[in-house]
């Protein structure tokens, strides 16, 4: 029987889960690039970037490349975690299977 | 709790999205007007110096054309470079050398085309052009956006329709001179289409920054 308590509880919500994938694509991310990609609205990306952010699963580097630009990447705890969940969902996929 | 249907969809989310973030746009819209733009300004000259040549009408064809082409494209690179830097890509991304490898042997079979077929007349040589630059485009459109596709489909269909009647009309005498032909034939296909392309695909600002 699988333990589905094993899932990442910060990952597993759609928006979220978004957000890693992406930054799991290319080394960083500007803001608004990932809004344009997730069409979410400003207040909505930014509350679970800094939820991410939070857990350690993601860096902002804020920086001035002709005009104020933040931008985010996977930390190495975070690409694991990403992993891991990957990993996880294919064993509840494999575990579903008669 | 996650079911196995649920962790599927998850799964396809994630896919879908790393699909669409690994699409290369390959022409970028500020070119795509400079090209465009230029291409209607040589078919216009092209056919107002053809009705001033009109005993001869006799009128370079590849030389401005390739002049356009190495504008464009010189443009084109440094826009690209300029979107890599910005999202901290190296230029020469895995997305670029994909679509170059998709890209490049359609490119260089119009190109050899032209070399070849120079005697047959300049509307075929561009028309082979309109064609081959769509099958080019076409080649990409695996990790390209869908209106790069669409402007594939455009010239593909253009170049053939082109082709076909060209064929049809071989033995008929030309209504116009060949080589004003030619350039109006890029004019409305390299030129319309890549406005329409860049008037399409124009970035657009979406609310404010974080």
């Amino acid at each position: 029987m699988f333990d589905f308590e094993k899932i990442d509880k910060v990952i597993h919500e759609k928006a979220r889960l978004g957000i890693m994938t992406l930054l799991a694509t290319r080394a960083s991310w500007s803001f608004q690039d990932l809004k344009a990609q997730l069409e979410m609205s400003d207040g909505n990306l930014v509350t679970h970037l800094r939820t991410l952010h939070d857990h350690g699963y993601v860096a902002v580097t804020k920086e001035i490349i002709d005009r104020p630009q933040t931008s985010y990447s996977l930390t190495t705890k975070g690409r694991g975690a990403f992993q891991e969940y990957l990993t996880i969902l294919e064993q509840i996929i494999k575990a579903g299977r008669p | 709790m996650p079911t196995s249907t649920q962790a599927e969809e998850n799964l396809r989310v994630i896919r879908s999205l790393m699909e669409k973030a690994t699409i290369y746009r390959a022409i970028s819209a500020p070119a795509a007007l400079l090209g465009g733009t230029l291409a209607v300004a040589v078919a216009a000259a092209a056919w107002w110096l053809g009705g001033r040549a009109a005993p001869t009408g006799e009128l370079p064809f590849v030389a401005p054309w390739l002049v356009v082409l190495a504008v464009t494209s010189a443009v084109n690179l440094w826009l690209l470079r300029r979107n890599a830097h910005r999202r901290g890509e190296p230029f020469a991304s895995p997305g670029m050398r994909l679509a170059l490898r998709a890209m490049l042997p359609a490119l260089l079979a119009g190109g050899l085309c032209t070399t070849i077929s120079a005697h047959c007349g300049w509307p075929l040589i561009a028309s082979l052009w309109v064609l081959f630059y769509g099958v080019s485009l076409l080649a990409a459109s695996h990790f390209a956006p869908r209106s790069l596709c669409w402007l594939g489909r455009v010239f593909f269909l253009a170049g053939s329709i082109l082709l076909v009647l060209l064929a049809f009309r071989a033995d008929a005498p030309p209504p116009i001179y060949p080589a004003v032909m030619a350039h109006l034939i890029m004019g409305a296909t390299f030129g319309i289409f890549h406005l329409v392309y860049a008037a399409c695909t124009w970035p657009r600002r979406i609310g404010g920054g974080a």
